[in-house]
């Protein structure tokens, strides 16, 4: 018998294929089904349902005349496994968070509470969920994740092409700041202390020296607001991160800005290998924050971002008030506090931030440098700025910090004050 | 208990059951079978009898009537998704998010529906390739190999349009890149040459038409849409009503071998019945396998403001995107695949001999045929392969180990042989991206230019035409081969000298910084096959075959133009040549 013959008639005789053919193929079909059919969130729902039926059963032995735990497993019996959903048209929030988390179901559990420890059946009342309704609000709002995935990793995340993962710890109260626009206030909001932690970093640091949010700051780096608080991911350069592909979401992104070198994080092209020109690195200081700082200050410019709330959610609140300051000083103190001098002179003033490539190394000092000038000559030098600023290396890149000119932004009595602020810090100068 | 057998016997000699087939009592005689497939309104498609020839797999490989399963699997599957699918911006990713992890089956029959498309993709082209192998395109056939071409562009269409329904980014971006090749037409898109001539804006062309607007946006949405389930299927079915009706009245290509061999025949029923259903089978056993597996594609929702870095087009149009990098978008997107698909079209009317291998793979018959029809896919399939998979940020080069996180150095500078200046009125010569070449201002340099232009294009079709008629010397072909490797090794090694020679010249050492190795035999190799295809074969073959001059001319054309591709790849990925003649008034890069 030859190979070909063997084949054709033999090992792969049409009476053969067309048995092991059909058979593959209703085979196939049937493990499709049986794939479809077995989702992970229906074995939580029946874990759920038995836990709760020999919980209230064993309630109904002990106490035989309530009838709270009878009506509730007559409930829990008519409910069946089914997929759950909170549905929020207003907000475009379809959440099935509450398929698995049965605890935080409407129907199943009106008060939101569960006697279990365990994920996810744990529910606990809490101040935040009595003042957001699941009807009203669903989750995802102010949790983030996926709502619509009925997966345990597409639902929280982080996973590939869902961009807005579960906001877990400090991050979670950036959602607040949504609709509430006092999270400032520490009677009025007083889980936000994370966010007010990261805002008083925020103007200590002076970000807005550089940084602007919804257009107001220094111009010399992005947007925080517009740019970065909603950054697509596919607009992030992370190969410089040492994140793990699971590990790259924008909150971490933020993050690293606060715990890893700059320099490394974004190092520019400074040798002009791919780009026409060479490419400063990151102009942003290494601030080096501790965990909580970091988190605190990742939170604060994650809150920055823009959710499109319909207005009618929006909360009210009063005002923020001005602060008042009695002398020249404490007003001028705040005013080089409100642009972000900070950022390239330190916070008190003694300068010392690294600019690659710049003739001088790093950022005059302010305590040393404002005695050589007079009051007419330093008010010119701050409304004029220094732009272009020398390069060490006339061949590399720009250095990517400069001082712009504040003559539109720093005018008037502003201008006098902070004038009369730095004269106070600046170290006196010997008469000749 | 009655046997298997006389159950059987009973229900398909019961009065219900012969109603439905005509025939009267089944007697399982071949006049009983013939009646089977005559009396049949589906099985009639088909002949009662057939050559044993052309029942064997091997000869269609079942790929014509494996499409067309294809287009009822997606037909099917297309129809049961329509249930859950709403086209609008809003509803539209929802509803696919649903599909996967709210409808019962749905995500099984979205990858069902995916897996199917690309697979009918592919089948169709290997289908016309088979066809192309067994001659079955020669006359009487040649209309119905054209209706197969223009049923290859409208899969093509077919399953570009549902590309865009899931409205993620793969999709917009897809969509995107492909359009914006409709926008290069001559006259009737804003970006072609000549539009500017017709009054035609990116509000009124090509592009808008297809998108309902101007960019790809809500109208583009429902537009592709009613084109995906209703418009274009509605077109490949009338087609390929054609195309079958065509088949039976034409016969099928397993024709009477030439000498009027005695063939043994069998009939349709059940031989080629059951064979066609256990292809059928074994197809679904690979799609639903597949499906279970892998799931189709759903990146983030669709964003107009960011545009994933490299952005690709499907993949059976990335051969024409990769073509971007050589050409004009105009020639690359609209001029080149408007001559592939005519002159595929026209391929049957340029036979010598409608006879010659018909019904049989017909290598050793028709080696000139085979061989550049064969290369001119291979050229296709390499072209998608390089965007694919090779094509990373930039649309930069990758090779497969590559991280496409590494950051690429810049390339060196491209540069163009010829640059005509119309606005300038100047020719320049060897014309850099960074450095100026050298320039010839006014008429004359235009002048020299054109002349240039026209000698080097002028010498290569004029020579690539003349050469194989008027070279009369027959040669082994072995010995030929052997003495082009070595010819093209030694052009290789004198472009070296000359580079050497001239690399004092700035604009040569500007150009081409290096000539190694790799630069030999990148010479050496596209040289070979130049030759070989674009020479040695017609002068082999087609000196004395019985070609009228038009028919040769249109051969020898297209082979030219094809190795041209070659050419110019050559120049582009060894040399940086980014054109050899630009032309930037009307948009003529080549």
């Amino acid at each position: 018998m030859s190979v070909k013959e063997y084949l054709c008639n033999h090992l792969f005789s049409l009476r053969r294929l067309f048995v092991v053919g059909n058979v593959l193929m209703l085979g196939l079909l049937a493990a499709a089904i049986v794939k479809d059919h077995r989702r992970e969130w229906k074995s939580f729902q029946k874990e759920f349902y038995r836990r709760e039926a020999a919980r209230l059963k064993s309630e109904i032995a002990a106490a035989p005349e309530n009838s709270a735990p009878i009506k509730k497993l007559a409930l829990l019996r008519g409910q069946g496994i089914k997929l759950r959903q909170l549905m929020v048209p207003a907000l475009d929030r379809y959440d099935r968070c509450v398929t698995c988390h049965l605890g935080y179901d409407p129907v199943i559990s009106p008060t939101q509470e569960t006697v279990y420890e365990d994920a996810p059946f744990q529910a606990r009342p809490n101040s935040l969920h009595a003042a957001h309704s699941a009807e009203k609000f669903g989750c995802t709002v102010c949790h983030e994740g996926q709502g619509l995935a009925t997966t345990v990793s597409a639902a929280h995340g982080p996973i590939r092409h869902w961009e807005d993962p579960l906001r877990r710890g400090p991050a979670l109260e950036a959602s607040c700041a949504k609709c509430h626009s006092n999270l400032w206030d520490e009677n009025a909001m007083p889980f936000t202390k994370n966010w007010r932690r990261g805002e008083a970093l925020f103007q200590k640091l002076g970000c807005i020296g550089c940084h602007q949010i919804h257009g107001q700051g220094g111009p010399i780096s992005v947007d925080l607001a517009e740019e970065t608080a909603d950054k697509p991911l596919s607009r992030i350069d992370f190969s410089h991160t040492g994140l793990s592909p699971e590990e790259r979401t924008l909150e971490n992104w933020i993050r690293l800005h606060f715990i890893k070198d700059p320099w490394e994080l974004v190092p520019g092209d400074p040798e002009g290998k791919h780009n026409e020109e060479p490419v400063a690195p990151s102009g942003m200081p290494f601030f080096n924050l501790n965990k909580e700082d970091a988190d605190a200050l990742t939170t604060f410019v994650l809150s920055l971002g823009n959710d499109r709330i319909p207005s009618h959610f929006l909360a009210r609140s009063a005002p923020r008030p001005t602060p008042v300051y009695r002398t020249a000083n404490e007003r001028g103190r705040a005013v080089y506090d409100k642009f972000g001098c900070a950022a390239c002179h330190a916070p008190d003033g003694t300068g010392g931030v690294r600019n690659f490539n710049y003739e001088n190394i790093t950022e005059p000092s302010l305590v040393k440098m404002v005695g050589t000038y007079n009051r007419d000559e330093l008010r010119e030098k701050l409304e004029k700025g220094v732009a272009p600023v020398g390069k060490k290396d006339p061949h590399g890149p720009t250095p990517s910090l400069y001082m712009p000119a504040w003559k539109e932004k720093i005018k008037g009595q502003e201008m006098e004050d902070l004038l009369t602020y730095l004269f106070s810090i600046a170290e006196k100068q010997e008469d000749w | 208990m009655p046997s298997l057998q006389k159950i059987k016997d009973t229900v398909i000699n019961s009065q219900v059951w012969r109603s439905m087939f005509r025939g009267g009592t089944w007697k399982d005689t071949p006049r009983d079978r013939a009646q089977h497939v005559l009396g049949n309104v589906w099985l009639h498609l088909h002949p009662v009898r057939i050559r044993q020839r052309a029942v064997r797999f091997t000869y269609t490989w079942g790929l014509g009537g494996l499409s067309f399963g294809l287009f009822m699997i997606l037909t099917i599957t297309g129809i049961l998704l329509m249930f859950y699918y709403r086209p609008s911006v809003e509803l539209a990713y929802r509803d696919i998010k649903d599909l996967e992890f709210a409808v019962s089956l749905g995500l099984f029959l979205r990858n069902l529906h995916r897996w199917s498309a690309h697979t009918m993709v592919l089948f169709v082209i290997l289908h016309m390739v088979r066809v192309f192998l067994t001659g079955a395109y020669k006359t009487p056939r040649e209309f119905n190999w054209g209706v197969g071409v223009v049923l290859l562009v409208v899969t093509l269409f077919l399953s570009f349009t549902g590309y865009l329904l899931p409205w993620d980014q793969l999709a917009l971006w897809a969509v995107t890149v492909g359009t914006n090749m409709a926008s290069a037409t001559p006259f009737v898109g804003a970006e072609g040459p000549f539009s500017n001539l017709v009054g035609v804006t990116n509000a009124n062309d090509a592009r808008f038409a297809l998108l309902g607007g101007t960019s790809v946006g809500a109208n583009t949405l429902i537009r592709f849409y009613v084109l995906h389930c209703v418009a274009v299927p509605i077109v490949a079915g009338a087609l390929m009503i054609v195309h079958f009706w065509r088949i039976r009245k034409d016969g099928f290509s397993a024709a009477p071998l030439p000498g009027d061999v005695p063939e043994k025949k069998m009939e349709v029923w059940p031989n080629l019945v059951v064979r066609e259903y256990i292809g059928a089978v074994l197809m679904l056993v690979f799609l639903i396998g597949w499906s279970v597996l892998q799931n189709a594609p759903l990146e983030e929702l669709a964003n107009a403001g960011v545009t994933p870095n490299p952005s690709k087009a499907p993949w059976y149009f990335l051969g024409l995107q990769e073509l971007l990098v050589y050409f004009d978008p105009w020639l690359a997107g609209v001029v080149l695949p408007g001559v592939i698909a005519t002159g595929l079209m026209a391929i049957p009317y340029m036979d010598p001999d409608p006879k010659r291998g018909v019904g049989y793979y017909s290598i050793k018959e028709r080696p000139f045929a085979n061989t550049v029809f064969l290369f001119g896919v291979g050229l296709w399939f390499a072209l998608i392969f390089i965007g694919t998979v090779l094509r990373g940020p930039n649309w930069s080069w990758y090779w497969p180990w590559e991280s496409w996180e590494t950051h690429k150095a810049l390339p060196p500078p491209s540069w163009s042989l010829i640059l005509i200046d119309l606005t300038d009125k100047a020719g320049v010569f060897f014309n850099s991206q960074r450095t100026p070449g050298i320039r010839v201002p006014g008429l004359l340099g235009i002048g020299a230019a054109l002349a240039a232009a026209g000698g080097l294009f002028g010498t290569y079709f004029g020579a690539g035409l003349l050469l194989p008629r008027w070279v009369k010397r027959e040669w082994s072909f072995s010995k030929s081969l052997t003495v082009t490797a070595v010819a093209s090794l030694f052009v290789g090694v004198l472009a070296k000298a000359a580079h050497v020679f001239l690399r004092s010249h700035d604009f040569i050492g500007r150009n081409i910084p290096q000539f190694g190795p790799t630069e030999i035999a990148y010479v050496t190799a596209v040289l070979f096959v130049v030759v070989v295809i674009g020479f040695l074969l017609p002068q082999k073959y087609l000196r004395t075959s019985p070609l009228s001059p038009v028919q040769y001319v249109t051969a020898m054309v297209l082979l030219l133009m094809m190795l041209g591709v070659i050419l110019k790849m050559g120049a582009r990925l060894g040399f940086n040549i980014k054109y050899i003649l630009s032309l930037p008034s009307i948009n003529l890069n080549i």
